[in-house]
């Protein structure tokens, strides 16, 4: 990760990508989905717990 | 003499130069700025499904709303920007695959910071905002009784996707609709009113309503949300936003993708002003309200219908008289919104904001309004015998429109409903969903009910 840039001087005057994930940019794309992927599991998990614990007659979240 | 010249030239091609970062400047504010006005639609959509929720549930609308919005940011990412480019033919031809991978290739240069590009970067941003508010426009329908992560999922298939499919064949200059058949939608009223207002209708049939909006016979009754001021305010916040969104939808001029280099541009390359957008949101904005007041008296309908006053004039918005948008916008909220609501409230259909109505049916009278009262402008820019606005253009257009929303939001969520998954359960949904599931309270202290005069 990081980059080979060692000055702004070309980016600057001929333009150019800059960013860090250069060349790994397929890689960071799966990342990005796979951990939408998963929050929507875990927060799905925890709704569907609470509305069983609904049906078992405890209804608060609340501390 | 020669050394003047020299000098001279020399300063008129520094000065072109000075003039042409100055437009690229504009033009990259011009569009990053569009999007905080639009995240007041948000701002005002948050507000408006919160106010419409009753108490026990407020933050569980919140929390879903807000969902809608993060999600479908990553979601138009992915793919949403990318079918937008590609889509144009209907398929993907060689020559629109190939500008998709140019423009909007997810794992590509492009797609991220890059210095030269100032453009990339603002005019997804802005159709990202397009995207999120055809989820928020679902979003609102379906509160008190929808599980949230088949909501997000849902929303993702409608930002990411469903509309984008709309915007690509009836939102772009290549698009099919528009060089077949001269369809126009300035505004959006189809691409993404008609497409959330019928995504969310397909929705609702599979959901079901709330418990206890519908008697045994059959009739309604009014399940008040718990702020009716939140609603109104959000619905003026939503109009704030509408002009990010109305202004997010021109090109301007002098840029290397801009059509024209000193005069602003629709989407189709068609010629348009700030002025005129100023013109007739303004008069459609209030056409809708003083329509909707003198049908309703209701505060509620009033603030919805400027809402559905500018989309019913959105699809001209850029061709209209200023006092026939004000009268299309009457017609809208005054002849059609109600008996709108009311013929799906007797479908058994349990619409908490009115969105079906006020995005979908009224969608459908702004495309159409065009194919009646515009009939003839040139739907496209180039020379004489460019394809023309027609009605029956604007018919197939709002056919094809009420398809790309209806069809995926009915089946998505018939699959949800098929697995069970779809709707909390009726436990929950009777003792609330902020107690069963939202670790905080909307209003610790409770809401103190007004004092007494003092006598």
């Amino acid at each position: 990760m990081g980059t080979d840039l060692t000055t702004w001087n070309e980016i600057v005057e001929t333009g150019g990508a800059m960013y860090s994930g250069l060349g790994a940019e397929g890689f960071w794309l799966f990342v990005s989905i796979a951990l939408c992927v998963v929050a929507l599991y875990i927060g799905g998990k925890h709704e569907a717990d609470r509305y069983k614990r609904v049906e078992e007659g405890k209804t608060t979240t609340l501390p | 003499m020669e050394e003047q010249l020299a000098a001279l030239a020399a300063e008129v091609a520094a000065l072109k130069s000075a003039a042409a970062v100055t437009n690229t400047m504009f033009a990259e504010t011009y569009y990053y700025l569009t999007i905080p006005l639009m995240i007041l639609i948000h701002a005002g959509f948050l507000g408006y499904e919160m106010g419409a929720t009753r108490m026990k549930n407020v933050l569980a609308s919140g929390i879903k709303n807000i969902l809608a919005f993060a999600f479908c940011v990553p979601g138009f990412y992915w793919v949403g920007w990318f079918i937008y480019w590609a889509f144009t033919p209907g398929l993907p031809s060689d020559a629109s695959w190939q500008t998709a991978i140019d423009f909007a290739n997810p794992v590509g240069e492009v797609m991220g910071p890059f210095i030269g590009d100032n453009a990339t970067g603002v005019f997804w941003g802005a159709f990202t905002l397009f995207a999120a508010t055809t989820a928020s426009i679902m979003s609102g329908a379906v509160i008190e009784r929808i599980r949230v992560a088949p909501f997000v999922i849902l929303a993702f298939v409608l930002g990411s996707i469903a509309w984008v499919f709309a915007a690509s064949w009836g939102w772009h200059a290549e698009g099919w609709l528009v060089t077949e058949w001269g369809y126009h939608d300035f505004g959006a009223a189809g691409v993404v009113h008609m497409i959330s207002g019928f995504f969310a209708l397909g929705v609702l049939i599979n959901l079901g309503p709330r418990i206890g909006k519908f008697n045994p016979d059959g009739t309604a009754n009014h399940l008040a949300g718990h702020s009716l001021p939140l609603v109104l305010i959000g619905l003026m916040l939503i109009i704030v936003g509408f002009w990010g969104f109305l202004m997010a939808c021109v090109i301007v001029p002098g840029e290397a993708w801009s059509w024209f280099g000193g005069t602003m541009a629709t989407i189709y390359g068609t010629p348009i002003t700030l002025s005129a957008l100023s013109f007739n949101i303004l008069m459609g904005f209030a056409g809708g309200i003083i329509g909707a007041w003198m049908v309703t008296r209701d505060p509620f309908w009033m603030m919805s219908g400027a809402l559905g006053g500018i989309i019913s004039c959105a699809s001209g918005l850029d061709v209209w008289w200023p006092p026939m948008a004000f009268a299309i916008a009457f017609i809208g909220t005054a002849g059609i919104m109600i008996p709108s609501y009311k013929f799906f409230e007797r479908m058994g259909i349990d619409d908490a904001v009115g969105a079906v109505t006020i995005h979908g049916t009224l969608g459908i009278w702004g495309v159409m309004a065009v194919g009646i009262f515009a009939i003839g402008f040139p739907a496209l820019q180039g020379d004489a015998g460019v394809v023309q606005i027609s009605f029956v253009g604007q018919l197939v257009g709002m056919i094809v429109m009420f398809l790309l929303g209806f069809v995926p939001g009915y089946v998505c969520s018939w699959i949800m409903k098929a697995m069970g998954v779809l709707r909390v359960s009726e436990a929950a949904e009777i003792a609330g969903l902020d107690p069963t599931k939202v670790p905080s309270q909307a209003y610790p202290e409770g809401i103190a009910p007004s004092a007494k005069p003092a006598e």
